[in-house]
């Protein structure tokens, strides 16, 4: 006979972490719920051989036991399609070599739509998967009016229930002593054996979960009339569409106006540094290595912290809000113009932040040629290492000034330039399914969350998260980028009666000349091709090369702005920007298609296409702007 | 002299990171995920 092998706690040892796994719809608040319980202590990497995240944090019950928190990707069933609810359902079901079965599952549902969350519970209940329920949003049904019978609820699904808001923090130290009771009364217990269901089976449990839906959940006597009201609105046709344009411009106007001050004071202080160390050191190599290469590099990049930390502040209340889905919604029909499935929509949204969790992000597409259109387009939206290199030439080239006495010229240029990511995102994905894949697209159906007020603190924290993913960037792979780049910029000497400047007879200077000729006719002089290259680690370090190469240069002006102002036309700087729409500089984003696609083929055909299109790019803006006399 | 071995040594680390950061620690992690040397608690890019 084989029993469970249920651990006694010996005497005077500290008990076993009881592990717990967060489970639910997508968004339903998990990730919320999981920050409100652990706090910053949280360690995210991913599960061995796949690219989903992991996500675990700790806390510490009242008993002093440890108890590890697990937030799953989120999963409307136990019948998986992705390969994130895959992983969801093998850690639920204990089924994971790598990740031991958790000993309470916590399964997070939305309060307000508990409709398609009931079929989840009655998968795990089948299971007989020691779990809670965690009502979350509960402050939003009560407000709305949705009247929860949560005993006849915890009897039908044979799961304790708890309400929570997980954003205020609500709740949770009765959910983690409910926790501590289900992991006590179910110890040893294990889930039978669980196996896909069939097309009868489904049916019937969807008849099930809308039965109890329906003797548990009683609609509002009077229904919520504030968000109907705000989506009357915001999800139509026309004003949807004009408010949407209004919150985009606002903030990439907000972008520049907000961050110039502190830009500014944060340039001051490179310059303050810089001049600090030349009272220092004397002249030589290490002063020029110092001031030159790492000041100038790596400081010429951090100054645009101000810049993304703005743009992220947006995002991230706007998806708190709830209008991100919104968002989706109202983009859906444009994207389904363009050959885009409606999922894609999120995919692309990250990319805004970096391509790689974009791509990354497109297995919610089932459909194959969907989400290979989804990969081939996502570099093209303007991912935040473009933001350097936009704002750098904006704020060198395009005057500080109002247009129609309000807007600012300067961000309009960079909204601009954002529409011109997405448009060619859209023109290319359409191009794709008309040439590749002609099929009929998939409908899109995706629920609209309750609007909220977002959480000062979970804001401050995501926030803080991305300031510090860019400034370890700019500590790690920049630093030592520029230390590289300012050795090929000094290396070796000019000889002796040399007449151009020393830079010219380094081995960048080699390198610049030897790719000038291809690059000349879009208007790139050898600096800017020289700066390109180191560009393939990550875009924003073409700024700081840049500001290496225009500092050995012995450029008198110390801004580089204004260096390049100096020595750059406005055709030149224009054909840049053009470049960097479509530039494929990013060797990371290549290999994470390949590991996608597995394949190279996808990483060599988008490397080529969106190398054709910059040029071309550059070249025909080039060309204009000569013709109009910018050259 | 001091000042050149003083850069050398940060050249040379420099070089030696980025390598490391953007070749070898990938394919590294790559190789420890097939052989199934990857815990719970790893952290890989995989």
């Amino acid at each position: 006979m084989t029993a469970a092998k249920v651990v006694e706690p010996v005497a005077g040892a500290a008990p076993r972490t009881l592990r717990v796994a967060l489970v639910g719809n997508p968004n339903s608040g998990k990730t919320a719920m999981f920050n409100a319980l652990t706090g910053s202590r949280q360690k995210v990497a991913n599960y061995a051989g796949v690219t989903v995240e992991r996500k675990e944090g700790h806390l510490m019950g009242p008993d002093g036991r440890r108890i590890s928190i697990l937030d799953l990707p989120g999963t409307y069933s136990l019948r998986a399609r992705s390969p994130d609810e895959v992983i969801t359902r093998d850690v639920v079901l204990g089924r994971l070599i790598s990740e031991p079965a958790p000993d309470v599952v916590v399964l997070v549902a939305d309060a307000t739509n508990l409709r398609l969350v009931l079929r989840l519970g009655l998968e795990m209940k089948a299971v007989g998967i020691p779990a809670v329920v965690a009502l979350n949003m509960i402050d939003i049904a009560e407000r709305q009016g949705l009247d929860i019978d949560v005993d006849r609820l915890s009897r039908e699904l044979a799961m304790p229930i708890i309400g929570t808001v997980a954003t205020r923090r609500r709740g949770m130290q009765d959910l983690v002593l409910l926790i501590e009771e289900r992991a006590a009364a179910s110890a040893g217990a294990a889930p039978s054996a669980w196996r896909e269901p069939s097309a009868i089976e489904l049916r019937a449990l969807h008849r099930e979960a809308e039965r109890i839906h329906k003797a548990c959940v009683k609609p509002p006597k009077r229904p919520d009339t504030f968000t109907g009201r705000l989506d009357d609105v915001l999800l139509h046709p026309v004003a949807g569409i004009l408010v949407l344009l209004g919150v985009l411009f606002l903030m990439f106007q907000a972008v520049f106006a907000w961050a110039a001050p502190l830009m500014d004071l944060s340039n001051s202080g490179f310059e303050a540094l810089s001049a600090w160390v030349g009272t220092l050191l004397p002249e030589g190599i290490l002063k020029s290595l110092i001031s030159d290469g790492i000041i100038a590099g790596v400081g010429s990049v951090v100054v645009f912290l101000p810049q993304i930390v703005i743009l992220f502040l947006f995002i991230i209340l706007l998806e708190d809000f709830g209008y991100m889905a919104r968002a989706a919604f109202l983009l859906d029909k444009i994207m389904g113009g363009a050959g885009l499935h409606g999922r894609a929509f999120i995919p692309l949204l990250s990319s805004f932040a970096c391509a790689i969790p974009g791509i990354m992000a497109t297995r919610v597409i089932d459909n194959k040629h969907d989400r290979l259109t989804t990969i081939l387009v996502a570099p093209l939206m303007t991912c935040s290492a473009r933001i350097p290199v936009y704002t750098l030439i904006i704020s060198a080239f395009i005057p500080r000034q109002q247009v129609m006495g309000f807007l600012n010229l300067q961000g309009l240029v960079f909204f601009g330039l954002y529409a011109a990511g997405l448009v060619s995102a859209l023109t290319v994905a359409f191009v794709v399914r008309k040439i590749f894949w002609r099929s009929d697209a998939e409908p899109f159906l995706m629920e609209l969350p309750a609007y909220k007020t977002p959480d000062p603190l979970n804001v401050l924290r995501n926030v803080l998260q991305r300031a510090q993913i860019f400034l370890q960037r700019a500590g790690t792979t920049i630093l030592s980028m520029m230390i590289l780049i300012w050795f090929l910029c000094a290396f070796p000497g000019a000889p002796s009666g040399a007449t151009r400047p020393a830079i010219d007879y380094s081995f960048a200077g080699m390198i610049g000349h030897a790719i000038e000729p291809v690059l000349g006719p879009v208007g790139f002089n050898w600096q800017m091709s020289v700066a390109l290259i180191p560009g393939m680690a990550a875009r924003e370090v073409a700024v700081g090369a840049l500001g290496t190469v225009y500092s050995i240069s012995g450029d008198n002006t110390s801004l580089l702005g204004a260096s390049l102002a100096h020595q750059w036309s406005l055709a030149s700087a224009l054909a840049f920007l053009a470049w960097y729409v479509f530039a494929p500089q990013c060797a990371s984003t290549l290999a994470v298609v390949k590991r996608e696609t597995n394949s190279w083929r996808w990483p060599i055909i988008m490397f080529l296409y969106m190398t054709a299109l910059a040029y071309v790019a550059a070249f025909i803006v080039y060309r204009i702007a000569v013709a109009f006399g910018a050259g | 002299m001091v000042q050149g071995l003083i850069v050398a040594v940060i050249v040379a680390c420099a070089a030696a990171w980025t390598i490391w950061h953007m070749f070898l620690r990938g394919w590294l992690r790559k190789r420890a995920a097939a052989k199934g040397d990857c815990g719970p608690d790893c952290a890989c890019g995989d």
